[in-house]
């Protein structure tokens, strides 16, 4: 089966490949976005909980 | 061409507030480097405080903080431009593979969110992801937070650098892989023959600059996590002026030192360009 995004000319995906590809993107994604979500997550806590707490908050 | 327009009037208009904003923010204040030869007091003003010639680099040059300062410095540049410096790069070759469109979008489109947040907000991140590991040493802080800068200097670095790369990268034509592919290149020899080649404008343009920077390693990113760490393991040229200068009132050893910092910046941007040149591609200037 052809995607419709792949050019005739461009090899089938190889599985390995695919998969580095996909933890490699999953990693830039995850290290971008848990800064992000700590700090609106924290901006919504009390002082106390933004010190002790981890990504989540508890008050 | 509209009839009756007139195209220079049109790009005098265009480029006057740019010339402006250079003259009043970056030429103007150039006037301030006399500072750095004088024993200058803000009471006294310019033309009140005594010329005193090179004394101020002199002291600068003797004081031992002064050398811990520019090893910290170095040690951070060099490894801002080890790693954030290739990331772009590795990056836009990355989704440039991508085949969906959908998912190469959503990836940029992450990769620029960091920009938003201030470092004062970022900041206590990477103090807490430290305090999660093990206890750290006295002599583990230094790493902390060499790396830590590093590391968050390249998530800082790498949207924008993308987004030239990308720019660069998408004119070339995709009629050089396709029949690259017709000949037998796989995906790799198609990176090395086709996309390194045609990037490789960006990348020299991109490096001068950062060595132009060489010396300058973030200062509100560094400002912000010396107070856990202590300021031998984060006294950076730039919290050094602050701290000397500003804060300290030694205001011309501070601009001593940002005039050096200036004029190595400018060396290494020039040296770069003539070696970017020599070897054979356009350079900056």
């Amino acid at each position: 089966m052809t995607s419709s995004h792949r050019p005739a000319w461009v090899e089938p995906p190889n599985r390995v490949v695919t998969t580095i590809k996909g933890v490699l993107i999953g990693s830039i994604l995850l290290v971008m976005i848990y800064p992000l979500a700590y700090v609106i997550l924290n901006s919504f806590a009390s002082p106390d909980a933004t010190t002790t707490a981890g990504l989540i908050p508890s008050e | 061409m509209p009839h009756g327009v007139d195209v220079i009037a049109v790009e005098r208009d265009v480029e006057d507030p740019g010339m402006l904003y250079f003259l009043a923010f970056h030429y103007l204040p150039l006037a301030g480097v006399s500072i750095a030869f004088m024993d200058y007091s803000p009471f006294l003003g310019l033309s009140g405080s005594t010329w005193t010639g090179l004394d101020n680099f002199a002291k600068l040059f003797n004081d031992p903080e002064f050398v811990s300062t520019v090893r910290n410095t170095l040690i951070i540049s060099f490894l801002q431009i080890a790693f954030a410096f290739p990331a772009p790069i590795l990056l836009a070759l990355l989704l440039n593979s991508l085949l969906s469109e959908r998912m190469k979008r959503t990836v940029q489109t992450v990769v620029y969110l960091p920009h938003f947040l201030s470092w004062a907000v970022r900041e206590p991140w990477p103090i807490c992801s430290s305090s999660w590991g093990s206890a750290v040493s006295r002599d583990g802080e230094r790493r902390d937070v060499q790396d830590s800068a590093d590391l968050t200097g390249d998530l800082e670095g790498r949207g924008v650098g993308d987004d030239h790369l990308l720019r660069r990268h998408s004119p070339i034509p995709t009629q050089l892989y396709e029949s690259a592919a017709v000949d037998g290149a796989g995906s790799l020899r198609r990176i090395w023959h086709i996309t390194l080649p045609g990037i490789l404008p960006v990348m020299v343009l991109l490096l001068i600059l950062k060595l132009g920077d060489v010396l300058s390693v973030g200062f509100e990113q560094i400002l912000l996590q010396q107070p856990s760490v202590g300021a031998e393991a984060a006294q950076v040229l730039d919290t050094f002026v602050y701290f000397r200068g500003v804060l300290g009132g030694d205001w011309g050893i501070g601009a001593a030192a940002g005039l050096l910092k200036g004029a190595i910046g400018t060396l290494m941007i020039v040296a770069a360009n003539r070696m970017a040149r020599r070897a054979g591609s356009e350079g900056l200037f």
